[in-house]
């Protein structure tokens, strides 16, 4: 491997390190998946260190045993957050994983990075998503018209409004608002505030802490129609763009139906709590009674699940992928471990761990997703998603999009600005 | 004789300036020190200057993935000159290290005075100072984050005993930062406490009864006496200070992420951002090396203000 | 009243101690109980606020999951039951085990070469020494995370080890094993620091002595110095055990085997849970028993902990 790397001489210590080696890989598996011998390192990031996520994780391992019976795997979990450290050492070190799980958005950077590889080119076709998952949900595995990536779970977020709350306010409870302007203006009713001034009931809930509001912008921007990239194209600096970010810097600086960057101590929605009488919530409610393990009890009730409507009616979505390491040399293998991984019963073994829903059309009407109201909900309206994912320069973007965002929600920048500065940034200017 | 300031062999050192080479017994000395050194500067070298030198050699190139780019000479510091969310990052840096420091060290202090005084269950009150320091960070910041919730938080309920308004803290922009300052000069009070309480008992009571006795007021004993029988041990406390101020991280990442709107973005955590959010590695390494430069200086500076520089 | 000729730096500071108050003949008799009383109510609410945290953090730990949805300072009951289901929830005694081991792994080590490079740097004639302690006061100031790539890589790159050749290629190195989470921490710039600073305020005569009485240079540091140097070595292993301890980023990226994580990991088991939200009553209680034995050391070592820490820093 040449590397482009050029090093001073007094530096050549370092640079024996940093023309590091591939790892020593055992010697590829043989044709027949019964008598295959060999061990894949699978990262993963969807799962808690704990004893039930390793449970789950082995549920999956068994059904990739039935396939590979003969190949090791070795599981390394990460918490969601140190993903990126673990992708950038282990592809620095040449000792990438066989199978690496990360979310929607990661697949083009990582592509483009030559982190995982063509999953067309190994035989998944666009087609052969498309017969299990939304449609919605193959273009954010693209990346130059290939697929490198498999959905595996969806992250939807939804919205919710309290009945009595709308009663309370003379609002018609059966009735969600059906445009962002009737959102806002039934957000500044709902909103109840003491004598000094102190919000007691939120209005309409962001359910975001500080630098996290973009996915809620996603949403309110899809509901006006639009899309943050199309393509690798930054497409959010369009009227729909900045009409929905305006918004939000209406909602929350000028109106006050909400506090900026506020979450309870238990950073659950506020809207399940009774804190918020509207706003995002997440698609797993616990309706139970144990109000010790945190059950909302009769809550459940009051709740009514609804999507932003405007031009268009849209839920976001984010969602967790598997992709297949560069390097691997269990090609096979591994993508006989993606078909475990998305095999409705992992799924649904994921989705309870990783606050989503299964994301092919065949689990929709499993048990786990029937039996909670947010999560059927949710599950019902996945081919109304939108997502937040770009081109190569996404991660790029993504870790200016919060800030900027709160430059905007803040009032400190006009929202054309932002949005435009941020689209330098996503064209890598 | 040899007293308790003195320096390792004058004789030798004299003997050196007039040109003379050093006795045998200097030579096996110096020997000596030479393989007690050793181990630890090998291991200083391959695990931490080693990585630091890869570090300034990524700094003049693009990497993103280690192993994978092309040297780009001063262009990440071109573009760090024009890269607002870093100046931003050093202007916010420069600021806490500029409070938090002079404050700490200034509290630290006068509760070490305090703690010098002979007073019972001394013991139990220095254990309490020095609890902050020795929880763990991360438990620390989840702490104060619930302590500073705007809703909920102990800070706001105290403002309201008080009768004052509530507050955004971290979740607003102007107080976020300040916000973190008082975090910072909390749990590096037990550490510079102790240094302080330890210089201050080995002060020698004689000097100062001599200087009573002399009719000096308190204050002038403290500058007299006190004060400079401390600046050893200042300067130990300043570097350690100064360099702990511009790595903080722990504290950033688990209370607001660099916000809100990039409000408590620290060059640690710009750095940290770049190098795995963004995935730039070359950039973040050279504004790490900004950043060393920057430490350098103003512990250099630091160090010209001890104006008994026998500590060194 | 003084001590003339004191024997070690540690003797000062407790001599100290026995001769304060320092009253002048003018003030004995006439302190004023304000200031005392003055004194007691400041240093208790300072010590008290210094504690909040931790109390709120324990407090917490008995909570339920649904009473921290709001805030509150006493919990409803004291549900001891969250550190016994804590350690059902996650390998928690593996974790603590695997901390423990490190903890211990690197101590002696740490002890061994930083000390003797602050002895040396003090105390004998090093011509570069003052070069080589500016190296040292630099390289504390390169932060970690900046160097977890590149001390990555060299701890892969390390010969003969898991499957390496002689130039460090084609294995792992000693990634992922206990060596990865051991070797890069047995010596750490701050610690010569502080140890040199230590040694430096020793007297010389005793080394003088015994060099006289043919004692080698190495038997001067091994049997004179570093037995005076314990309230050094108590501060130095303190500082170490707590870095250990609550290490988490390197040991993230050094290793993927359960059976070498740390105890920070264990709070990572429940920072998800299905509604999305972190189980704080879980996070609390392992917090709490995570920082105890680093108080219990300080407890128990604050004797020459600050003996220690007095000679490291007050004189040149």
């Amino acid at each position: 491997m040449t590397r482009k790397l050029s090093v001073v001489a007094a530096l050549a210590v370092t640079g024996l390190l940093l023309a590091g080696c591939g790892s020593a890989q055992p010697k590829a598996s043989s044709e027949d998946p019964a008598k295959a011998t060999g061990e894949i390192r699978v990262l993963v990031a969807n799962f808690p260190l704990n004893n039930q996520g390793s449970a789950a994780f082995q549920s999956i391992v068994d059904i990739f045993h039935k396939t590979y019976p003969k190949i090791t795997v070795k599981s390394d979990f990460v918490p969601y957050d140190g993903l990126n450290q673990k992708i950038s050492t282990s592809l620095a070190s040449g000792q990438s994983y066989d199978v690496i799980s990360a979310g929607i958005g990661w697949v083009q950077p990582l592509a483009d990075l030559g982190a995982i590889q063509n999953l067309t080119a190994l035989g998944v076709t666009k087609a052969d998503l498309t017969k299990t998952v939304y449609p919605g949900f193959v273009p954010p595995m693209l990346y130059k018209g290939d697929v490198y990536a498999v959905p595996v779970v969806a992250n939807p977020r939804v919205l919710a409004y309290s009945k009595s709350a709308f009663e309370k306010a003379g609002l018609d409870p059966t009735k969600p608002p059906q445009s962002l302007a009737e959102l806002r203006a039934d957000a500044k009713k709902l909103t109840i505030t003491d004598g000094s001034g102190n919000i007691t009931q939120t209005g309409f809930d962001f359910f975001a802490p500080p630098s996290n509001y973009r996915q809620q912008f996603v949403a309110f921007m899809g509901a006006l129609g639009g899309t943050e990239f199309t393509g690798d194209k930054p497409t959010f600096n369009t009227a729909a763009g900045v009409a929905a970010l305006d918004m939000m810097h209406s909602m929350i600086t000028v109106d006050k139906s909400s506090v900026y960057g506020f979450q309870n101590s238990a950073k659950t929605a506020l809207v399940t709590t009774g804190a918020a009488a509207m706003g995002f919530t997440g698609p797993y409610v616990d309706c139970s009674t144990n109000q010790d393990l945190g059950g909302i009890g009769d809550k459940c009730k009051d709740l009514v699940y609804f999507n932003l409507t405007d031009k268009k009616t849209v839920e976001y979505v984010g969602g967790r992928v598997a992709a297949i390491g560069a390097g691997s040399k269990y090609t096979k293998a591994d993508l006989a471990f993606l078909d475990a991984f998305r095999a409705p019963s992992s799924q649904i073994a994921i989705s309870k761990f990783d606050v989503g829903v299964p994301v092919s059309k065949d689990a929709v009407n499993s048990d786990f997703v029937t039996s909670n109201p947010a999560g059927s909900f949710a599950s019902k309206n996945l081919e109304k998603g939108v997502f937040e994912y770009g081109g190569a320069t996404f991660l790029d973007f993504r870790a200016k999009f919060g800030p900027a965002l709160d430059a905007a929600i803040l009032g400190q920048t006009s929202a054309a600005a932002t949005l435009a500065s941020l689209e330098k940034i996503a064209e890598g200017r | 004789m040899a007293t308790l300031t003195d320096r390792a062999a004058p004789a030798a050192a004299a003997a050196h300036r007039r040109g003379r080479r050093p006795s045998g017994v200097q030579q096996a000395r110096s020997r000596a020190g030479w393989i007690l050194l050793l181990p630890a500067l090998v291991h200083s070298a391959i695990f931490i200057a080693v990585p630091t030198v890869i570090v300034v050699a990524l700094g003049f190139t693009d990497t993103r993935i280690v192993g994978r780019g092309s040297w780009i000479g001063l262009g990440n510091y071109v573009k760090l000159l024009g890269d607002d969310t870093f100046r931003k990052a050093l202007l916010h840096t420069l600021t806490y290290t500029l409070v938090v420091v002079p404050v700490g060290m200034v509290v630290a202090l006068l509760i070490a005075i305090g703690l010098n005084q002979n007073i019972r269950v001394r013991g139990l009150f220095r254990t309490l100072f020095y609890i902050p320091v020795v929880t763990a960070t991360v438990a620390v910041s989840v702490v104060w984050l619930w302590i500073y919730n705007p809703s909920t938080g102990l800070a706001n309920e105290v403002l309201a005993f008080f009768g004052i308004g509530r507050s955004g803290w971290l979740t607003d922009p102007h107080t976020a930062l300040p916000a973190l300052m008082v975090v910072g000069i909390w749990q590096g009070l037990g550490f510079k406490m102790i240094l302080y309480l330890a210089a201050l008992q080995g002060i020698s009571p004689d000097l100062i009864d001599a200087a009573r006795l002399d009719g000096a007021s308190k204050w002038q004993v403290f500058r007299n006496v006190t004060w400079p029988g401390l600046a050893p041990v200042q300067f130990f406390v300043l570097v350690t200070s100064i360099a702990g101020s511009f790595q903080v991280f722990d504290l950033v990442y688990v209370t607001t992420g660099g916000g809100p709107a990039n409000a408590t973005n620290v060059l640690n955590f710009d750095i940290f951002t770049n190098a795995f959010a963004r995935l730039q590695i070359g950039y973040a390494s050279a504004e790490t090396v900004i950043m060393l430069i920057f430490v350098g200086v103003l512990i250099y500076v630091g160090r010209l203000s001890q104006r008994d520089r026998k500590e060194l | 009243m003084t001590s003339a000729n004191p024997q070690s730096v540690a003797d000062v500071v407790t001599a100290g101690e026995h001769l304060r108050p320092a009253l002048t003949p003018g003030q004995r008799r006439r302190r004023p109980r304000i200031g005392r009383v003055a004194l007691y109510v400041v240093l208790s609410v300072g010590g008290f606020l210094m504690v909040v945290p931790f109390l709120w953090m324990v407090l917490t730990s008995v909570k339920t999951l649904g009473e921290v949805n709001t805030f509150s300072w006493l919990p409803r009951g004291f549900h001891w039951r969250n550190y016994v289901e804590a350690f059902n929830v996650a390998p928690f005694a593996i974790y603590f085990r695997n901390s423990l081991i490190v903890v211990v792994g690197q101590t002696i080590p740490v002890l061994a070469l930083t000390s003797a490079a602050g002895y040396a740097l003090a105390q004998l004639p090093i011509r570069a020494k003052g070069t080589i302690l500016n190296y040292f006061i630099l390289l504390l100031v390169v932060p970690f995370q900046v160097l977890i790539v590149p001390l990555f890589l060299v701890v892969r790159s390390v010969p003969f080890a898991g499957g390496n050749d002689i130039l460090g290629h084609g294995g792992i190195g000693w990634i992922d094993s206990w060596w990865a989470l051991i070797i890069p921490f047995i010596s750490a710039p701050l610690y010569v620091f502080l140890a040199r600073q230590f040694f430096v305020s020793l007297p010389t005569e005793l080394a003088d002595a015994a060099r006289v009485d043919g004692v080698s240079e190495i038997g001067i540091f091994f049997r004179i110095m570093a037995p005076l140097a314990k309230p050094a070595f108590i501060t130095i292993a303190l500082f170490n055990a707590e870095s250990a301890w609550n290490g988490f980023i390197w040991p993230l990226v050094a290793t993927s085997s359960e059976r070498l994580r740390p105890l920070q990991f264990g709070l990572a088991a429940f920072v998800q849970s299905n509604s999305g939200s972190p189980q704080w009553p879980f996070i609390m209680a392992m917090s709490a028993l995570a920082t105890l034995p680093m108080i219990l050391l300080f407890v128990f070592g604050q004797r020459y902990f600050i003996a220690g820490l007095a000679t490291s820093g007050i004189k040149g």
